[in-house]
């Protein structure tokens, strides 16, 4: 029995995994390349930013130290510090010639001053003393080079200039005036001699608007400027979400947070995911910025940059479940297109086999399974048809064989059965036995005795089988006994059979006879024979031997034939053996006749006293030599033991 | 073949499942190709193992072993590791340039970490530009060079020199006396000094220089006590500098007396000569072994691991060290070792030195770099007298000239030494009159 559940589940399995891996491994490529592609798309956007804003503060630089170039090139700068510088040479302390020289460039340099857009604008002599200062920030005659302004910004820019005479400026620090300040600054080289420096001071109002373009950094990015002092990463600028923050925040080097604060102020490039100085997870790109002595830090929040990253997984898993539930669908339908009809058909197989013939499939399908199903029934409507038919077919038989049985019964009914049938008659044993094969023979047999004298005893075998051979025989019998009298030869009586058999015979049946007139008081034997086998004479001494066959034609053929007749005389003692040829036609299971020499060798080996003991010699003796095989005609015999006249007996 | 797996029998349907396996194997096999060449990734390191410059240049050649061993056992490089090919320039150019055209079509090297002396450098340029290679140069020198080819990660002349000389004048005295070998980068480093002597008021009182490789600097000590200077400003180059310093105690001119600030003597040159003549003397550099740094702790300890507890480290063998890590980074951000893309990820490219932060001029090619000034101990270090703080914009070519200027200045030596970058015929020595 098939479980139709395990196919349908086998179909859903396959289908599904057939459907699924291919288009799983498409699906999860697909979303790692794209996920990856976005990340690329997400850093490399933040790395432009980053990079832009770099070349902005760069650019930033370069213009304030172009400008820083230009005024420490203009000839009112080289003169200023020029005639200064002479002024400080011939005197040790500032004095009316300085106030009158500080008057006479004040105004021009002061323009330039604020036509630069700097807060504040110094002159330093060579060796470090202040000679003029346009906001009086620092004295005119203080030394940069000595304290409290040596290790200042200024001091410190100042003696790099002087020592690199180059171009510099000094870290962004807060000024005590409320701003982020630092001063650059640039040697004067006037006349090809180095004159002093010339100092301006810058805020980070520049930068911070430089910073404060948060122009592609969605939500939460910013862009923060910090640097290294100390073990710290200072943050330098107001930052998008903590204006406060200049110089308040910081990350200790060698936290586990801000680690793009603090790996851009130590001199690495970088970009990637980190956590950055409020212990976030961002993705930053940082970088150092010479110029500044800073490190930049451009960030924004993981959960804002991949936020396509994470519109896309949905994407993805949607898509993969929607595609995983159309797939489980498609394989369930197919599963039970297949397996439905199956099922069905192997229900209606189940109710055919257990007899209901009018079960019929209703398949819609067009395919190999509808074909089948088709198939199926046309199957069962031919199995039906062909069943009704056996059933009639038999019912006939069976009536037929019915009425058989009844005819077979009829006919062992006219024979007689009871043995001994003479018993106060001392002159003569009879007995006879016939067996019948499965279906109704022709085989007979009968005798009468008329006053206790004459004994007609007869033997017959109609030639097939069946009602015709029964109802030839049960006429042929019929007529034995109404045409039989006292005194009748028995080739007269074989004639007359004859004669009345072949009247309107148009069976073409015919009948073997053997017939005989015993005397019981002399033993005096008269018999005819119609073409049967001649039976056997039994002397009392044992010797067998057949009756002399006078060669009779079979009745029932030509009407005008006549029967000669042969003579016997029974001694006391003497036996006569009648026998249809189902005795010695009875066939062994090796095809093997029983025979006339099996019959003879019988007869002679065993030399019973009564009749009913011969009878039942023979009749053993062929079915033990029979054995297995089946009985193929009737077993028929008639046996007469002569004991002699009454007298003898008496005697 | 739903229908053969449906109704398949066993061995057919673990075909197919083999199949399917196989299938999908494929595709992972697939998306995993395209990782990369194999291979190790090659390099060239071209210094004078042998020579006059051998004693310098082979420390070198360690330190920058040391950083692509560094790289080796932090995994490489894009998954591959980096294999040196170590060649001999044997401290003559014909050399360099035959040596650096064979690691670059032989060895098929993707970078070159090499060269000490100018002459060498000027001879290998071409060659690096030719095959559009790429070269790390790790030494100080006279600047009037920018290639987009090398990467400098030495001082140039205002990172180095011009500090000397206005932080001698401001702390030593105002007369100089100029020395140095004859070739290149001495000739334009007196050049520069001129001009900025002039600018800042000191005096040259003499000029003298010795071939390269020379013993006898008898004859130049002779010229300096004749002349007088507050201050020695040498930029004598190889062995020549233990003649040179032997020479001047002999005569009896103490670093007190007349300080000399050199521009070409480090930890690793004081430690092979013998520091004794050296000690009260100045070097002007951007690395000296003694700064304190967490980056330079790890430089040192790591040579010492390598070359054992007496190494020494110098400036020219950080700034190898750094050069190769400075390609690194760019290699690693370009994804490859193709020489434009790296040239792209090395501009603005830093690294947090043992000196502190370089970092990578995106239009010259030079290195912002700190500028230090020392003073020898006896134990061969220096003690920093004077630093910049913070790195320093490279200014390759001094701006008391034009770019033009100093290239035809150049060219001049070039020809008067007869195609050469350095003098190999007599010593010449004058005196400024």
């Amino acid at each position: 029995m098939i479980r139709p559940r395990r196919l349908s589940a086998q179909l859903i399995v396959w289908f599904s995994a057939i459907a699924l891996v291919p288009l799983s491994i498409v699906t999860i490529s697909t979303y790692l390349a794209s996920k990856s592609a976005l990340h690329d798309q997400v850093t490399t956007g933040l790395y432009a930013i980053a990079r832009r804003q770099a070349n902005q503060l760069a650019t930033y630089v370069r213009e304030r130290e172009q400008s820083i170039a230009t005024l420490s090139s203009m000839p009112r700068t080289i003169d200023a510090l020029d005639d200064l510088r002479r002024a400080f040479a011939s005197r040790a302390e500032p004095g009316p010639a300085l106030d009158i020289l500080d008057g006479q460039y004040r105004p021009s340099l002061s323009y330039y001053q604020v036509a630069f857009g700097y807060d504040d604008l110094v002159l330093a002599l060579p060796d470090g003393r202040v000679a003029f200062s346009a906001q009086r920030r620092v004295p005119v005659g203080a030394s940069l080079r000595a304290d409290p302004h040596r290790t200042t910004g200024l001091g410190l820019t100042f003696d790099r200039i002087r020592t690199l005479l180059d171009i510099d400026i000094s870290d962004f620090a807060p000024s005590g005036e409320g701003d982020v300040a630092a001063y650059l600054g640039a040697p004067v080289l006037g006349k090809n001699r180095f004159l002093g420096v010339v100092l301006v001071r810058l805020n980070t109002g520049e930068i911070d608007k430089i910073l404060s373009d948060h122009t592609g950094l969605g939500e939460t990015g910013e862009t923060l400027l910090n640097r290294r002092i100390d073990d710290k990463a200072v943050i330098m600028v107001s930052l998008r979400h903590g204006p406060d923050a200049p110089f308040t925040r910081h990350v200790a080097l060698g936290s586990s947070f801000g680690l793009p604060e603090q790996r851009s102020v130590q001199g690495s490039r970088g970009q990637g995911e980190s956590i950055d100085y409020q212990s976030r997870s961002v993705l930053a790109v940082w970088r150092y910025v010479p110029a500044l002595g800073a490190g930049l830090v451009m960030k924004i929040d993981t959960n804002e940059a991949y936020a396509r990253i994470r519109y896309l997984t949905l994407l993805a898993m949607i898509l993969a479940g929607t595609t995983v539930a159309l797939v489980v669908v498609a394989a369930r339908s197919l599963a039970r297109s297949i397996s439905g009809p199956v099922e069905t058909l192997t229900d209606a197989t189940s109710r055919i086999a257990e007899g209901d013939l009018t079960r019929r499939v209703d398949v819609a399908a067009t395919n190999e399974i509808g074909e089948l199903a088709r198939s199926f029934n046309r199957m069962t409507e031919r199995l039906a048809a062909s069943i009704e038919e056996l059933r009639q077919t038999t019912a006939a038989k069976e009536r037929i064989e019915s009425e058989l049985r009844v005819a077979h019964d009829i006919q062992m009914g006219i024979l007689p059965k009871i043995f001994p049938p003479f018993p106060h008659r001392p002159e003569f044993d009879l007995h006879a036995m016939l067996e019948p094969a499965k279906a109704v023979g022709g085989d007979f047999y009968d005798f009468l005795l008329f006053d206790d004298e004459e004994l007609y005893v007869i033997i017959g075998d109609v030639s097939g089988k069946g009602v015709p051979a029964s109802l030839f025989m049960a006429v042929t019998l019929t007529l034995f006994r109404s045409s039989v009298r006292r005194g009748m030869p028995p080739g007269a009586l074989l004639t007359k059979l004859n004669h009345d058999l072949c009247v309107d015979n148009v069976s073409s049946l015919f009948v073997t006879v053997f017939c005989a007139r015993f005397d019981v008081r002399t033993g005096s034997l008269v018999f005819a024979n119609g073409g049967h086998n001649p039976p056997y004479h039994v002397t009392a001494a044992g010797a067998v031997s057949p009756l002399p066959s006078h060669g009779g034609p079979v009745l029932g053929i030509l009407a005008a034939e006549s029967f000669s007749e042969g003579e016997l005389k029974l001694a006391p003692g003497d036996t006569l053996v009648l026998f249809t040829d189902g005795i010695t036609e009875a066939t062994n299971p090796q095809e093997e006749l029983y025979g006339d020499d099996r019959l003879r060798t019988a007869l002679e080996t065993h030399q019973p006293a009564r009749a009913a003991s011969v009878v039942k010699v023979i009749a053993d003796d062929v079915r033990q030599f029979v054995g297995s095989a089946p009985q193929s005609d009737d077993l028929t015999m008639l046996v007469v033991r002569y004991r002699g006249p009454v007298e003898v007996d008496q005697h | 073949l739903l229908a053969t797996l449906v109704n398949g029998t066993g061995p057919r349907r673990w075909a197919l499942v083999a199949v399917v396996a196989a299938a999908i194997s494929a595709v992972l096999l697939l998306m995993s190709l395209g990782a990369g060449e194999a291979g190790p990734i090659r390099v060239g390191v071209l210094h004078s193992l042998s020579g006059t410059m051998a004693i310098s240049a082979r420390p070198v050649t360690e330190s920058t072993l040391m950083a692509i061993d560094e790289l080796n056992a932090a995994g490489g490089l894009l998954g591959r590791s980096i294999e040196a090919v170590v060649r001999d320039g044997a401290s003559d150019p014909a050399t360099f340039a035959r040596e650096a055209e064979r690691l670059i079509s032989v060895d098929r090297a993707v970078a070159t970490f090499g060269c000490w002396t100018s002459s060498g450098r000027k001879e290998v340029k071409p060659i690096v530009e030719q095959h559009r290679h790429l070269l790390f140069y790790p030494v100080q020198y006279e600047g009037l060079e920018a290639s987009p080819f090398i990467v400098y990660t030495g001082a140039t002349p205002n990172q180095q020199i011009i500090p000397a000389v206005t932080w001698a004048l401001d702390n030593l005295g105002r007369r100089f006396f100029l020395v140095g070998s004859d070739y290149v980068f001495p000739r334009t480093a007196h050049a520069i000094i001129r001009h900025v002597t002039d600018a800042i008021g000191a005096e040259i009182v003499g000029e003298a220089y010795a071939p390269l490789g020379a013993r006898d600097l008898a004859g130049i000590v002779e010229t300096i006590e004749r002349a007088r200077p507050d201050v020695i400003l040498n930029t004598i180059n190889g062995d020549s500098n233990a003649a040179f310093f032997q020479a001047l105690r002999r005569a009896g001119i103490s670093p007190a007396e007349i300080p000399t600030v050199s521009f070409s003597i480090a930890e690793t040159e004081l430690a092979t000569m013998g520091v004794n003549a050296f000690v009260g003397d100045y070097a002007a550099w951007n690395y000296f072994q003694s700064i304190d740094s967490e980056e330079n702790r790890r430089f040192v300890e790591a040579l010492r691991r390598r070359l054992g507890p007496g190494a020494t480290a110098s400036d020219p063998m950080e700034a190898a060290y750094l050069g190769v890590h400075l390609w690194a980074r760019a290699v690693q951000e370009a994804g490859t070792t193709e020489t434009a893309a790296v040239l792209q990820m090395l501009a603005d490219q830093s690294f947090p030195a043992p000196e502190g932060v370089v970092y990578v001029d995106g239009l010259t090619h030079h290195t912002w770099k700190t500028v230090r000034i020392g003073r020898i101990r006896g134990d061969g270090q220096f003690d920093i007298v004077w630093t910049s703080g913070r790195p320093v914009r490279p200014t390759p070519f001094p701006a008391y000239r034009s770019r033009a200027e100093w290239e035809a200045f150049l060219t001049t030596l070039f020809d008067r030494w007869g195609g050469r970058w350095a003098n190999e015929g007599a010593t010449e020595s004058r005196r400024r009159p």
